[in-house]
């Protein structure tokens, strides 16, 4: 632990030591932004319905100018979610056949895919939790980061393909029983409960809220990060990022390379969508408790 | 003023009366009103009694003698037109009249036994313990200037309507400005004229099983619509056809004899169709009484679930679970609520062919709101309950395997955030506080 007394920066991206690596490209951070409006927008035009009997419920949907405008921004909301959607397919299957070395994509420390590493390291992270072991050493991606994404990639088909449903139910009771608007109505609903509550309550903590990462980090926003928060958050990859700093000093503005720091305006942009997004969801984080509990 | 002055004042006029008075005579008796033409109307009464001044001398105080003030033009204009004086004051002769026991005022009852009578068995007729009427006759009609139902009807305009005189006494009750009836409708329309009950009375004409006729009378078609539809028949004790027939005069057809009477569309057992203890189902139980809204404004025109709610609360409580209910109770007028599919005047179980609801109808009530529905679409479960499992399997299963999707996720993440912030906080170690495990 670093024993300096100097100011820390708000963005725990930018804390500690040692020379930027780029984390995330300009698409990786598009697309996250995209998540983020689509998200909170449908979840702020969504919840209210979701929770009809909460006090809450009412003045937000008059704040908002009515149950028809909510459920037009919630549509928009859904076709941004589509459009992001689409690119990512398109992005992955692009990049799995542009790869050079698909193995590295698939398998691996670098790798988004989930292995058996991740069972390994979740086992691990409790027993030190217990005090009953060291760290996991987590690579590029923790299984954390690995679940919020494939949890967005599920909640996206489930969430998006049941309000498709319930969107043109006339289109498609053509081919589907009457049951499954019943069912769609059911999952649309209980499934974004999970998708919010999830968000702004675990990614927020694991990402924002815990020590070390408070209040702020903003990776995600300027797409790069200290090495030293590279040896706390991903130290499994430390060799690699290390090896292409010496290798290649002025490379690419590809991930694990080297990185000159964030600007002032980049850091004051990042955080201050970070903590508008931030404080959207905690606000609606509140009224889900409060509605479950006083509904 | 002494009296030798008066007179001096007082002689011309007198004259002039009594010229007018011959006038009338002789009119009277020219016109020869078949009806009445045989006395002179007033027989000499006016030249006293429309003098204030002249009555003031002989009554006791100022009160009285106004009281004793009568105007022949305020009679001529009235429903008692021609009528003589001694008509209803009997028995008073002359001038000094001689309180004899003849001398009595004869009641509105001589004349008006037909609405006398009623009157003595309503709720006005009613003797306090001073002995007099809750509301006598002239409380609503007055007194010389006796009005006709004709007039009442009439002055309607000019706001000296009988409903005026009504409130006058029953401050609390007039209708606010918004209620339609405010301009429309006299107190007595609904109330009755003469027996009048208390609203809670059986022969009231608001009471449950007279409503039918008592809006009837305006709104014929929906009085006429509700009084065979589930509402109307359980109010008025009509057995509801079976389905197929459109006659309830059998009383072998009665549903409560029959087996699947309780039973809904889909057979949901767990759902309570009418919640026990309802009130009856009448005109107002819906609409209100006093302060009823237009229905362009009304809360039955798009949000009906409001009032619905009150009897059918278990059906009620699935729709607002429903898209349907969660939109309407949030201001949503575009969807549906309870009488967009089921109707107001015209409400079935959906057994019966009539029904909105029913397998004939279903489709083309779907249809109204989603024009390309089709039978599967229809098939869609709008008071759909996710703890029955028997009739909604699909909807039981689904909503079983969400809530235990969000349980667990929750259990396991709220688990591993919790433990997380204890390790860095409560048993941050001298070994690795930084979460990397190295050590370093």
């Amino acid at each position: 632990m670093s024993t300096t007394t100097r100011q820390e920066p708000l963005d725990a991206a930018q804390r500690g030591d040692g020379h930027f690596v780029w984390r995330f490209n300009i698409y990786h951070r598009v697309t996250h932004a995209l998540v983020i409006v689509s998200f909170l927008l449908l979840a702020v035009t969504g919840l209210p319905l979701r929770f009809s009997c909460a006090v809450w419920s009412a003045p937000m949907i008059r704040l908002m100018g009515g149950v028809e405008m909510a459920g037009l921004l919630h549509r928009i909301g859904a076709v941004i979610t589509f459009v992001y959607f689409g690119m990512h397919l398109a992005y992955v299957i692009r990049a799995l056949v542009t790869s050079k070395d698909r193995m590295k994509m698939l398998w691996g420390k670098e790798s988004m895919v989930p292995h058996p590493q991740d069972v390994l390291d979740f086992i691990a992270q409790f027993k030190w939790y217990l005090g009953r072991g060291p760290a996991p050493r987590f690579g590029r991606y923790s299984y954390m980061e690995k679940f919020d994404y494939f949890a967005v990639f599920w909640g996206v088909a489930i969430i998006g393909g049941s309000g498709l449903l319930l969107w043109f139910p006339e289109y498609f009771a053509a081919w589907l029983p009457g049951w499954a608007f019943n069912v769609a109505t059911v999952v649309h609903a209980d499934e974004a409960l999970l998708a919010t509550g999830f968000i702004f309550s675990v990614h927020f903590f694991n990402v924002h809220m815990r020590p070390h990462k408070f209040p702020l980090d903003e990776v995600m926003f300027t797409g790069r990060a200290t090495r030293e928060y590279m040896e706390e958050e991903h130290p499994g990859i430390l060799d690699h990022v290390d090896r292409l700093a010496t290798e290649r000093p002025d490379g690419p503005q590809a991930q694990d390379h080297p990185a000159p720091p964030p600007s002032h305006t980049q850091s004051l942009i990042g955080a201050t969508l970070g903590f508008i997004a931030l404080a959207i969801g905690l606000m609606l984080i509140g009224m889900i408790v409060w509605a479950v509990l006083f509904c | 003023m002494n009296p030798a002055d008066r007179g001096t004042h007082r002689a011309p006029p007198i004259l002039i009366r009594a010229c007018a008075l011959a006038a009338v005579a002789v009119a009277a008796i020219w016109t020869a009103q078949p009806a009445s033409g045989q006395t002179i109307p007033d027989g000499g009464c006016g030249l006293c009694h429309a003098e204030l001044e002249l009555l003031r001398q002989h009554a006791p105080n100022l009160a009285e003698a106004r009281r004793l003030v009568t105007r022949r033009a305020d009679i001529d204009a009235s429903a008692h037109q021609g009528m003589a004086c001694a008509e209803c004051h009997t028995g008073f002769g002359r001038y000094p009249h001689t309180a004899g026991p003849t001398a009595v005022t004869a009641t509105c009852q001589s004349c008006h036994e037909e609405q006398t009578d009623p009157w003595t068995a309503g709720v006005h007729g009613v003797l306090g313990d001073d002995r007099e009427p809750a509301a006598g006759c002239s409380a609503c009609h007055g007194v010389h200037t006796v009005a006709s139902a004709q007039d009442l009807v009439a002055d309607h305009e000019e706001g000296q309507a009988l409903s005026v005189q009504c409130v006058s006494c029953h401050e609390a009750r007039a209708l606010p400005a918004m209620d339609p009836h405010a301009d429309s409708t006299r107190c007595a329309d609904c109330h009755a004229p003469h027996r009048t009950r208390a609203v809670d009375d059986p022969e009231s004409w608001v009471a449950p099983a007279l409503q039918g006729e008592t809006c009837g009378a305006c709104h014929e078609e929906n009085a006429e619509a509700w009084r065979v539809d589930v509402h109307g028949a359980a109010v008025l004790g009509h057995p509801l056809p079976r389905p197929g027939e459109d006659h309830a005069d059998d009383p072998a057809t009665s549903h409560e004899d029959d087996p699947a009477a309780g039973e809904d569309r889909g057979g949901g057992h767990a759902k309570q169709p009418v919640d026990a203890g309802a009130e009856p189902a009448t005109c107002t139980a819906c609409h209100g009484g006093h302060g009823v809204h237009p229905v362009e404004e009304d809360r039955l025109a798009g949000n009906s679930s409001a009032i619905c709610e009150g009897c059918h609360s278990d059906y009620a409580g699935s729709y607002l679970d429903s898209y349907h209910g969660q939109a309407t109770s949030l201001g949503s007028r575009a969807a549906a609520d309870c009488a967009a599919c089921h109707g107001s005047h015209e409400i079935y179980p959906s057994r019966d062919h009539r029904s909105w609801v029913g397998d004939e109808r279903l489709l083309e009530t779907c249809q109204t709101c989603h024009p390309r529905a089709n039978a599967s679409f229809a098939a869609f479960a709008p008071h759909v309950d996710h703890h029955d499992r028997e009739n909604y399997p699909y909807v039981y299963w689904s909503y079983r395997l969400m809530t235990g999707l969000l349980i667990g996720v929750f259990a396991v993440f709220g688990l591993h955030t919790f433990l997380w912030l204890g390790r860095l906080t409560l048993f941050r170690g001298a070994d690795d506080g930084h979460g990397d495990g190295s050590g370093s």
